[in-house]
């Protein structure tokens, strides 16, 4: 899964990655700085993983342990869900202009 | 040369449009000559050397004096400079300009104004049962005449509470006795009837376009408002693309058949779609952003104005941004003196020639 995911600049969705640390969002025109994981996770979503799959992918990239990479991932996605809900973010065709 | 009058020419902290349409319309036409219609000799446009400068500026009776008061300020200027086209670009001016439509065609000003019944429907008054009408979100809104009726209302909605004029102005009230000294400060200066508005808390999303009159959007450019200033005025903004908000934008301006400039402004809840809570019928004071990108709404109208073929319009592309810079405009105290007493003025430039003509 984890090969799958662009690198930062090359997203075809809403959602603009400015190096690892900066998001911008065509559609809702909000922009975030993010750590490293979060925008990891966040390329993830984007590419097509759904969030049931952050926890294993944190496990592989970080090496992290099951139980700490699902409260990781959970408070990921419960944080984007606060600021929309995840099938408009991640609706990737109503992203495109 | 193609004269075209402007008003809404003071660019304070709460910055008015006209230096920036007429900047939009240099853009495209050079040699176009503005003709600044001004209610207060210290309107800081009047005095400016940059592309939103006036050529020549005449003070001119307030809206509030009526259409003929209007008109016959309108024909002392005419007796002196020609006038092609007027753009109106402050909400109290445009009942008495669509009013004045028939005598302005006489004397060969052209103008796109909406229809009486379409200013009407977007009134601060009636936009809630205009939006609800048509399946627009907005926050809900009601009007009176008197404070306690005003108190009344704002108990069915429940505080906090908009108090807003019906053309500008608004207060946060979160009690009834802050909801009373807004209504008589509103009441004062703008007249009746004051609003009250559910207050709704998220970010702010403007629009600004140009309608066809035949419910068509010509042209549109959409921005999230990055920077907000006390009185909510955007400082920022950024180029967005959101297909949801098109469609609104594309329903409200397709009912009201609107002609010509317009700045819609909507309001986002997390969760919640896009709450429609203002239309103002003018272009707004960040239209010179979208025209210093390709999407030049003011030299559109001109050209729709003159029945020229159009220019293609860039689309304003997600993440343009633009962020106002405040400066110091320098002029000479004897320039407003000059316009305080004789209610008109000639702009030049630095070695004191005439800026056109």
């Amino acid at each position: 899964m984890s090969n799958q995911i662009p690198p930062a600049g090359e997203s075809a969705s809403r959602l603009r990655f400015y190096g690892d640390e900066f998001v911008f969002d065509v559609v809702s025109g909000m922009f975030f700085r993010l750590n490293p994981v979060a925008s990891y996770m966040l390329r993830a979503l984007d590419s097509g993983a759904s969030p049931s799959e952050l926890p294993h992918l944190l496990v592989e990239r970080y090496r992290l342990d099951n139980a700490t990479a699902t409260r990781d991932a959970q408070l990921f996605i419960n944080n984007l869900a606060a600021m929309e809900p995840l099938d408009r973010l991640f609706d990737t065709k109503a992203g495109r202009s | 040369m193609t004269s075209v009058a402007i008003t809404g020419l003071h660019r304070g902290n709460n910055p008015q449009p006209g230096a920036a349409v007429a900047a939009g319309l240099r853009r495209s036409f050079p040699d176009v000559r503005i003709i600044g219609l001004s209610y207060d000799p210290l309107e800081s446009g009047l005095y400016c050397h940059d592309l939103g400068r006036p050529d020549a500026a005449y003070l001119i009776p307030f809206p509030g004096a009526g259409a003929q008061a209007t008109l016959d300020r309108l024909d002392e200027i005419l007796a002196r400079e020609a006038i092609d086209y007027i753009i109106p670009c402050l909400d109290s001016e445009l009942d008495n300009y669509i009013e004045l439509q028939p005598e302005l065609h006489k004397r060969g000003i052209g103008c796109l104004m909406p229809t009486k019944q379409a200013l009407d429907d977007r009134a601060k008054a009636n936009l809630y049962d205009f939006c609800s009408s048509l399946g627009v979100p907005t926050p809900r809104t009601l009007a009176a005449n008197d404070p306690d009726t005003l108190a009344a209302l704002a108990l069915q909605i429940g505080y906090p509470v908009y108090v807003k004029g019906r053309f500008y102005e608004a207060h946060l009230a979160t009690t009834p006795k802050e909801l009373y000294a807004a209504f008589d400060e509103i009441i004062r200066v703008w007249g009746g009837p004051v609003l009250v508005q559910e207050m709704v808390v998220g970010e702010e999303y403007d629009i600004v376009g140009l309608g066809d009159g035949q419910g068509g959007l010509i042209a549109s450019c959409s921005i999230r408002k990055m920077l907000r200033t006390s009185a909510g005025k955007g400082f920022a903004g950024v180029v967005i693309a959101d297909p949801e908000l098109d469609e609104l934008v594309a329903r409200f301006i397709g009912a009201l058949r609107w002609a010509g400039p317009f700045e819609l402004e909507f309001i986002k809840v997390p969760g919640r779609p896009h709450a429609l809570f203002e239309m103002n019928p003018r272009f707004p004071a960040w239209v010179d952003f979208p025209s210093q990108v390709g999407c030049n709404l003011p030299a559109r109208l001109l050209e729709q104005l003159q029945n020229l073929p159009p220019r293609p319009l860039t689309s304003c592309k997600p993440g343009q941004m633009f962020i106002r810079h405040s400066i110091d405009v320098v002029t000479d105290i004897a320039d407003v003196a000059q316009m305080t007493i004789t209610g008109e003025r000639a702009s030049v430039t630095a070695d004191g020639q005439p800026t056109s003509r």
